[in-house]
């Protein structure tokens, strides 16, 4: 091998992230296996500098904030960490921002712990989806899901990462959610 | 905070040649488009060594997707033994160390330059193509800040009216390589400068597809199981290239996109555009063991 450079322990995790990020993302409602569990290993694949966070969790919020990244309200943030357990959480990240119509990429995009297999039973159907999809999921208050088709004018919308034990499950904005 | 805490030790350079914001931002953009499908989200395309207009987009992406288990393939207008292609593979084997192949079944990150493979790419494949132009609306709107205006208004009634301007003037839709196609339903594209034959390769495709143009600075992308649909008009059908009937000169085989070579006369010889696809008919009728993988066109129509 000719290799010019050797991929450190970083570069690993970082790059294992992401993938984990954009094949949740490229197949909506798939639990795709985490090579580390948590938040932060996912986040800071993504935030840095360039950009603003808002979350809840001091310990989170710190380590975010020690990449650079600017602090924000939940409806100015571009990444939002955050959970929707309950009725308040959800009335709270519904300020998030869902992005402007010449811009639509500047739409939050939303990390929320939560488990899957049992509780909300979802259908999911859209693009990444061949046919229909099916997801449970507990751990979101079932409020969020018409928060989220009320918030959502396609193509703006939030893009969304359920982060349960060791899988993440992402929800872009063109999936379109039913609770069945 | 200081700058010292934000960076890691010395290296020569690294890993993928792109640094780690770099990385990021492709990364942060790549989510974006594939959440958006067929939205051309704005980034910050990076200095590679290479020109701009050579593929510097596609290679960004490609940079940041490497990892050593990768296995590249390079595809330049079809082939895989044009300067620009062996080059690309090249660098990223030196800065990704990863494998190379020629064989669409055998890569797990191919980087095109206008062609999609005639072999289906699979789910767990990715394919990025380089574009130039990412606009399908410069023709009829120069001005991108309006162009923005209409894509948010999906507002693509010029176009409409472009291509049934050439259908008045030349009966036929002259749009050769980079068709509009809508996407999702919203959005329209310019798939890249890739064939008529290749655009519906992209309709509910099993792969993840990424677009990338560096020198216009902009991502997109059309994921798997996506609707993509090429504009055309209820009475008169999109039509792909009529290269159905035509054998190629190398392997013999018929049915599949070809490149025509121009001979003395005015006549012209065919050769087949996947160039290793070509081969393989070849090795295969020498009695070599080769496999091939589905293909999307079947005895020349498209299989569905």
């Amino acid at each position: 091998m000719d290799a010019l450079v050797t991929p450190t322990a970083d570069d690993i995790r970082t790059s294992e992230a992401f993938e984990a990020l954009m094949w949740a993302l490229t197949r909506p409602g798939t639990r795709e296996p985490l090579a580390a569990p948590g938040m932060l290993p996912l986040a800071t694949n993504l935030v840095d500098r360039e950009t603003t966070f808002h979350a809840t969790d001091a310990t989170l919020a710190a380590a975010l904030a020690a990449t650079g990244a600017r602090p924000a309200p939940i409806g100015a943030a571009e990444y939002v960490f955050v959970p929707l357990a309950d009725d308040g959480d959800v009335t709270r990240a519904a300020s998030a921002s869902v992005g402007d119509p010449l811009y639509p990429d500047t739409a939050a995009t939303i990390f929320a712990p939560a488990s899957f297999g049992a509780g909300t039973a979802l259908r999911l159907t859209g693009p990444g989806i061949r046919g229909e999809a099916r997801l449970a999921v507990a751990g979101i208050h079932p409020s969020f899901w018409a928060a989220r088709a009320k918030a959502a004018r396609y193509p703006l919308g939030w893009d969304l990462y359920l982060v349960g034990e060791g899988e993440v499950v992402g929800l872009p904005r063109s999936t379109c959610v039913e609770v069945i | 905070m200081s700058l010292a805490e934000l960076t890691a030790p010395w290296q020569r350079f690294n890993y993928g040649f792109l640094d780690e914001s770099a990385k990021r931002e492709i990364r942060r953009k790549t989510l974006k488009a594939i959440a958006v499908p067929g939205y051309q989200v704005p980034y910050a395309s990076r200095e590679v060594p290479m020109a701009r207009g050579w593929g510097t987009g596609g290679l960004q992406v490609t940079l940041t997707l490497l990892k050593p288990s990768s296995v590249v393939k390079v595809i330049d207008q079809g082939a895989d033994d044009s300067v620009n292609a062996v080059s690309i593979r090249k660098f990223l084997r030196r800065v990704g160390g990863v494998a190379e192949t020629l064989d669409t079944t055998a890569a797990t990150l191919i980087q095109s330059r206008h062609r999609i493979p005639e072999e289906k790419l699979r789910a767990d494949q990715v394919l990025v193509l380089q574009v130039p132009d990412p606009e399908p609306l410069r023709a009829v709107e120069p001005d991108i800040s309006e162009a923005r205006h209409m894509h948010a208004d999906a507002d693509y009634g010029l176009l409409w009216l472009k291509l049934y301007e050439q259908i008045v003037r030349s009966g036929r839709i002259m749009e050769g390589a980079s068709y509009p196609s809508l996407v999702n339903g919203r959005h329209v594209i310019s798939p890249s400068p890739i064939p008529r034959w290749d655009v519906p390769k992209l309709h509910q495709a099993d792969n993840l597809t990424i677009l990338s143009a560096g020198r216009e600075k902009r991502i997109y992308a059309v994921p798997p199981h996506t609707d993509v649909a090429p504009l055309a008009f209820d009475d008169i059908a999109y039509r792909v290239e009529d290269h159905a009937g035509i054998a190629c000169e190398r392997s013999g085989v018929k049915g599949y996109f070809l490149n025509e070579l121009p001979k003395g006369g005015g006549a012209s010889v065919y050769e087949m555009s996947d160039t290793h696809f070509a081969t393989k008919h070849i090795q295969k009728r020498e009695g070599e063991a080769v496999s091939f993988g589905a293909t999307y066109y079947r005895k020349g129509s498209l299989a569905r």
